[in-house]
């Protein structure tokens, strides 16, 4: 029971990290049938219906069971170790959103089984997905996941809120929170203002389709082009809900391999606060073939040509923290390169595709498949790679092999560029999406052939990645306490940690604590160490809440604790009284940890 | 009545609050006003557009001047001067987005589909 019982943030994120990748896979399986498909002219590998289900899936796939649930995780494990905590805030909610995540994806993939998946498109367009033209299960089983994950992801994203604004370290302000925690704290607030308006769509389209209520059914007052607004209000922020987590990754990782802060951190955690927000005004970018007035759609071309400057802002920063730092082009860093080269290539797309004239005329196109393609996989998955690449010691104890690493990441690089740039050349001589074949006298033979060659590139690179993961998990070497000298908290405990994280929490004084303390760590005492006692701290200064400053001791409330430490299952939430003072010998946090461990056994 | 510590709190959080709800009220407006301003040919719009960024470099001032205030008070609290500079900058990228708006509004009239 224990297994499934179990409240620990670490093992709930590597199960989310490992169901989120094996999703991956099935995903670019499918991907692969597609491109298989559409490799020459009216081929007849997959039928209509069968094509219909397949991009659905592919898009459904890629979005609400990899990409958002990959990324939160991520958030899981590595937040409470970077604010210096043992434990997220709400760890059953935790549990429990893994399990209901978990139940979507199964709903989803079961049904494909049983040939009665979705084909609708990953944003299930009324009136198609609609009573009138959706018949069966189809939409429905389409509208169940989407509640499922999203609840999820609503749940995450309030223990991640929670867990940054509350349990940070003591002297961990606002102006020394990592940019990691930044991205995910500013991830998790989109979350919670986007996800609501998905869950109430899927909830509206079934209680239509089942119910026989009208919510998008014109001739009884409703309205289908609700649909669209309400869809895109929340599609266009999850693109950034994929996209920001990805900049902190990209931060944690220019700075350690740069050997120096991340140049214009005020900068950056402005661009990552802005372009949260201004998330919300784009979303008529999506609909500019639907009919709308062009002044009221010219608002939403500046508000999304007005994106591109945090974006902007963020990658000149790293560049910045590049060409004045000694880059150490490692595994993560090389990721990290591909990642600004490729997503740059899709910010300029995507700011020509914001146009109206424009977008009138590549709307529905291969263009814009390529366009959102560079933007997630350029902006989302080589930082998530190199991310794994990065934390894989934390998470593990071992390292992953730098010789497979290299050629993962050229392997992935080259074959996405050639698989993905040709399609807007594809887009630009009117190649529709969702066609599942062409006719020969079409002018997009060679180049679909050729991109579905490329794209075996592409899957030998994921294919070297994943032979490295699973050999290194067994068969690494051994990692180092701080294999790379990275600055921030999460290294400053036993790779990988304990269940409790931290036996001492640790006392932070500056942006970098391990860079700005190399020899030792201030730590704070009077936490118990034989219950998973937590600090509650102020908002924006990070005291804990009590009079008096950091020195002496006062008070403290616990938030949560366990019975013991090698039982991480069992966290009952209590509101005690406590004592806390910051020693005044330095020692080393790690060793702390690691002797407070063993004898424990 | 407000104390000063709230005050100074209010002025430095401005940018964060005030300045996106002016950006996002405004493109709602933009969605609205443009039946008026085609019936009428008015300049609704713009004028809206306008007097929202000016309104955000207004906003962007009394956060930055906040923040100052801040910096400079014993000893200072350097996370309060930090949400401040924030504030005074996020204002001024949406006083931009809003400049674009207004752009875009003498660029088009509101009768074209």
């Amino acid at each position: 029971m224990g297994f499934l019982t179990t409240v620990d943030h670490k093992i709930i994120a590597r199960r989310y990290i490992i169901t989120s990748f094996v999703f991956l896979a099935l995903g670019g399986v499918l991907a692969l049938l597609m491109r298989l498909q559409l490799a020459q002219p009216e081929a007849r590998v997959l039928s209509p219906d069968r094509y219909n289900q397949i991009f659905t899936m592919h898009g459904a796939n890629m979005m609400f069971l990899f990409a958002v649930p990959v990324m939160e995780a991520m958030g899981v494990y590595l937040v409470p170790l970077m604010v210096g905590t043992r434990n997220i805030a709400f760890p059953r909610l935790n549990a429990f959103s893994y399990w209901i995540f978990l139940a979507g994806g199964a709903l989803l993939w079961i049904a494909f089984a049983l040939d009665m998946a979705p084909d609708v498109g990953w944003f299930a367009y009324v009136p198609l997905s609609g009573p009138q033209y959706g018949a069966g299960k189809r939409a429905d089983i389409w509208a169940q996941m989407i509640t499922f994950t999203e609840i999820a992801a609503l749940a995450v994203a309030v223990e991640i809120v929670v867990t940054v604004l509350k349990q940070r370290a003591p002297g961990m302000s606002l102006d020394r929170i990592p940019l990691f925690v930044w991205s995910m704290l500013v991830t998790s607030f989109v979350v919670i203002m986007a996800m609501p308006a998905i869950v109430f769509l899927s909830t509206s389209l079934i209680l239509d389709r089942l119910v026989g209520t009208h919510f998008f059914n014109p001739a009884e007052g409703g309205d289908v082009l609700l649909w669209q607004h309400l869809f895109w209000f929340f599609g266009h922020p999850e693109v950034y809900i994929i996209f920001l987590p990805a900049v902190g990754m990209v931060s944690s990782i220019v700075e350690t391999f740069a050997r120096r802060p991340v140049f214009g951190y005020l900068a950056m955690v402005m661009a990552l606060i802005a372009t949260g927000m201004l998330a919300f005004g784009l979303w008529v970018h999506h609909m500019f073939a639907t009919g709308l007035p062009r002044l009221s759609e010219s608002f939403f071309t500046a508000s999304s040509m007005a994106i591109a400057i945090p974006a902007g802002i963020q990658v000149f920063c790293w560049l910045a923290t590049l060409w004045d730092g000694a880059p150490l082009f490692r595994t993560p860093l090389l990721f990290v390169i591909g990642f600004i080269v490729t997503f740059v290539i899709g910010g300029l797309t995507g700011v020509m595709a914001a146009s109206v004239p424009f977008d009138t005329q590549v709307h529905d196109t291969y263009f814009v498949v390529a366009h959102f393609h560079y933007v997630l996989i350029g902006g989302a998955v080589f930082p998530l790679l190199g991310g794994i690449y990065y934390w894989f010691p934390k998470i593990t104890g071992r390292m992953m092999s730098e010789t497979l690493g290299k050629w993962a990441f050229w392997l992935i690089f080259v074959g996405f560029n050639l698989t993905f740039f040709p399609m807007h050349i594809l887009g630009l001589a009117g190649m529709p999406r969702r066609i599942y074949t062409y006719q020969p006298d079409m002018p997009w033979y060679g180049l679909n052939m050729f991109v579905s060659i490329s794209s075996l590139v592409l899957v030998a690179g994921f294919f070297v990645f994943f032979v490295d993961a699973i050999r290194s998990v067994r068969a690494g070497v051994s990692a180092a306490e701080n294999p790379w000298d990275a600055p921030t908290l999460e290294w400053a405990t036993a790779s990988p940690p304990p269940s409790y994280n931290f036996a001492q929490i640790p006392v932070v004084n500056g942006l970098n604590p391990l860079w700005d303390q190399p020899a030792c760590l201030m730590v704070a005492s009077g936490l118990r160490t034989d219950r998973r006692e937590l600090i509650v701290s102020t908002v924006a200064a990070a005291n804990p809440q009590v009079p008096g400053g950091l020195t002496g001791k006062f008070d403290l409330a616990i938030l949560g604790c366990s019975r013991d430490h090698r039982d991480a299952d069992r966290v009952d939430l209590h509101a005690v009284g406590g004592r806390l003072g910051i020693r005044s010998s330095c020692s080393r946090i790690d060793r702390l940890v690691l002797a407070q461990g063993n004898a424990r056994g | 009545m407000i104390s000063n510590r709230n005050r100074l709190a209010l002025e430095v959080c401005a940018g964060l609050s005030v300045a996106p709800a002016i950006w996002i009220i405004n493109t709602q407006l933009g969605r609205i006003l443009v039946y008026l301003d085609c019936q009428h040919r008015t300049a609704y719009s713009a004028i809206a557009s306008f007097a929202g960024a000016v309104a955000n470099c207004v906003v962007a001032a009394v956060s930055w001047r906040a923040a100052q205030r801040v910096f400079l008070s014993e000893p200072p609290p350097t996370e309060l001067s930090f949400v401040g500079s924030l504030s005074a900058l996020s204002a001024l990228l949406f006083a931009f987005a809003l400049l674009m708006q207004g752009a875009a509004s003498l660029v088009l009239s509101g009768c074209q589909r």
